[in-house]
């Protein structure tokens, strides 16, 4: 693609003021209230947590049940005004199989209003930018997942949009594909445009970006950086369940390892401790194990995911919201993310339900 | 800021027109309509030359009104059109368009002109070559009964046109269930209810569109059935079109058809 250059006091901004969504009785985002601008922001959170209905409210293709979502100042739904600025990569694997490569975007960048050679030649461009040129002829019906991942990213930026919602955009993705994306994605970012990127893998956002939304159970948890996500998940403690043969005189040997600071015992054959340590924990399992002949069934950690931290943040979130401290004046935010929520507030908005 | 400006609507209608004929071109249901229209017009040719001394004007009217008024007019509109919104909603690519800066209205009018425009041609051509292969051997007669003809494809193409907004409204309104819905509709409103008596017959457009293009009542209680002149038949399938139209672009243009999920 051109080169294109945005100005950098660029007018967009996404802005949600107690943006609500439900489908039937399952509320899948709740009261959620942010305002970005320009730059690359990684929206995390657990598989069904509500990122995409999130992405699809900004891409105007739902409607909010409550609140309200505007682009530049004005509401996206069927809103051609808005949507000329907007490119999507959708999560669904759904391409038009019978077309090529360069047919689909082609007539995609048609109706984003390019005349038709030009349509052409944009898509060309847009599909070489992704590595697509030897392909682009052929069906997208023979196409592998990693290289229809790409095609729908082509379509997403053909136009240039100054807002590009991703979501999920790396899945079935090769580490070659990855590095293509990642670096177009970040040159968008660069020139201006607002890119938000939707996964629920935290490496993937660490190579992009340090500034995060979390969502879980359709609620905005955090919006901070991403080594303030780290801290939590150091601060947060972890499990580690241990089934052996004797789990309370485990439990006895291994209360004097640093780190561990908590222990339970769900049945007469495993233990649960909590540890701030978790690989100095697994490595005096291991020890203690052996030393003292052990017969250890399984050692799994039950929470080593972010989905734990998610629920993590959304419990804490609750219990700061029921004691009336930071709550009440709408940061139910944990600590780390006090202070971007300060920061939100002085900008006029709240950063979390 | 570099994205283009707003497409108009006239543009936005032909973008979407063309790509969604495109994809017509590529995919099965162009060839299954035209393997239907030729086994109809195999049969109808096979009973004009096999038959005893049968009258080509008489072939031509019984094929035309059989072959297709009651058979291909129903079958290849549905084909082309009952999917035209409703596949792409189940196949999760209308998210595709639906995030382009052009209207709804202009997608589901865009699809309309390609699913009608691939059903016309089929029908047409059907109807032109029926005619010529049922006069092949008198072809004075066969320029005679031209005008005759004409007519019997201008009462098809509205009836075509109409079937297709039918359709496609439809598949709009109950995507997941767009093929079900559209053939009992179809079925019907329009195949039995032309055979009802009185009034009740013009509720079927298929018999409005048997009256212009002047075929003769069949039936039930003929008496009871008013005649209606073509003007008027013409102005009432013209109308429905342009309302299942409107109401098709009314649906789509307020539909968030669950692009995403909880």
């Amino acid at each position: 693609m051109s080169p294109v250059q945005k100005p950098a006091d660029s007018d967009v901004y996404v802005r949600a003021v107690r943006l609500t969504k439900w489908y039937g009785k399952v509320t899948a985002l709740s009261d959620l209230s942010l305002h970005l601008e320009p730059g690359i922001w990684g929206l995390l959170g657990p598989n069904g947590s509500g990122k995409t209905t999130f992405l699809s409210l900004v891409a105007g293709q739902l409607k909010p049940s409550l609140g309200e979502v505007q682009v530049a100042g004005e509401r996206p739904f069927a809103n051609p005004n808005v949507l000329r600025r907007i490119g999507l990569c959708p999560e669904a694997d759904a391409l038009y199989d019978e077309l090529t490569g360069l047919e689909l975007v082609s007539a995609l960048a048609e109706l984003s209003g390019y005349p038709r050679a030009q349509a052409r030649e944009r898509a060309a461009q847009a599909l070489d930018e992704f590595g697509l040129t030897s392909a682009m002829e052929r069906k997208s019906g023979g196409y592998s997942r990693g290289m229809r991942q790409r095609v729908k990213l082509a379509q997403a930026i053909v136009h240039d949009p100054d807002v590009l919602l991703l979501d999920e955009p790396l899945t079935g993705t090769d580490p070659t594909s990855r590095a293509v994306i990642l670096e177009s994605v970040k040159r968008r970012a660069s020139e201006g445009a607002i890119v938000l990127f939707s996964t629920h893998v935290l490496p993937e956002i660490e190579a992009l970006t340090d500034r995060v939304l979390l969502i879980a159970r359709g609620q905005l948890v955090a919006k901070g950086e991403v080594h303030e996500i780290r801290e939590l998940l150091e601060e947060h403690p972890h499990h580690v369940r241990v089934e052996c043969d004797r789990p309370r005189e485990l439990a006895a040997a291994l209360m004097q390892v640093a780190g561990i600071v908590g222990v339970h015992f769900p049945g007469d054959s495993a233990a649960v401790f909590q540890t701030r340590d978790p690989d100095a924990t697994y490595a005096a399992v291991c020890r203690v194990a052996v030393e003292g002949a052990f017969d250890v069934h399984s050692l799994t950690s039950p929470d080593a995911s972010l989905e734990a931290l998610f629920h993590y943040l959304v419990e804490r979130s609750a219990h700061m919201a029921g004691t009336g401290s930071d709550a009440a004046v709408g940061s139910a935010l944990p600590s780390p993310f006090a202070g971007a929520a300060k920061t939100s507030a002085a900008a006029g908005e709240s950063s979390a339900p | 800021m570099t994205a283009p400006d707003v497409p108009s609507f006239p543009t936005s209608v032909l973008a979407v027109a063309r790509l969604s004929g495109l994809r017509l071109m590529r995919g099965k249901k162009l060839r299954l309509a035209v393997v239907a229209t030729l086994l109809v017009l195999f049969a109808v040719v096979a009973s004009r030359y096999l038959g005893d001394g049968v009258d080509p004007a008489v072939a031509t009217r019984e094929g035309t009104e059989w072959g297709f008024f009651r058979l291909l007019l129903f079958l290849v509109p549905f084909l082309f059109n009952s999917g035209a919104i409703a596949e792409e909603v189940e196949a999760r690519t209308f998210s595709l368009l639906a995030a382009r800066p052009v209207s709804r209205p202009a997608i589901v009018f865009g699809k309309l002109m390609a699913g009608a425009a691939f059903s016309l041609l089929v029908i047409v051509p059907g109807l032109l070559l029926l005619h010529v292969a049922c006069f092949a051997t008198e072809p004075s007669a066969m320029f005679e009964q031209f005008p005759g003809t004409l007519r019997v494809i201008g009462a098809a193409t509205l009836l075509t046109l109409f079937y297709s907004t039918v359709c496609a409204f439809w598949g709009a309104l109950l995507p997941e269930a767009a093929g079900i819905v559209s053939a009992l509709y179809l079925s019907v409103v329009e195949f039995c209810f032309a055979w009802t008596p009185g009034f009740f017959r013009f509720i079927s457009m298929n018999y409005l569109a048997q009256q212009i293009a002047g075929f003769p009542k069949r039936g039930f209680l003929l008496d009871s059935i008013p005649d209606l002149s073509a003007p008027i038949a013409i102005g009432v399938l013209v109308s429905a079109t342009v309302l299942f139209a409107a109401l098709g672009a009314l649906v789509v243009g307020l539909s968030e058809y669950r692009f995403a999920s909880a």
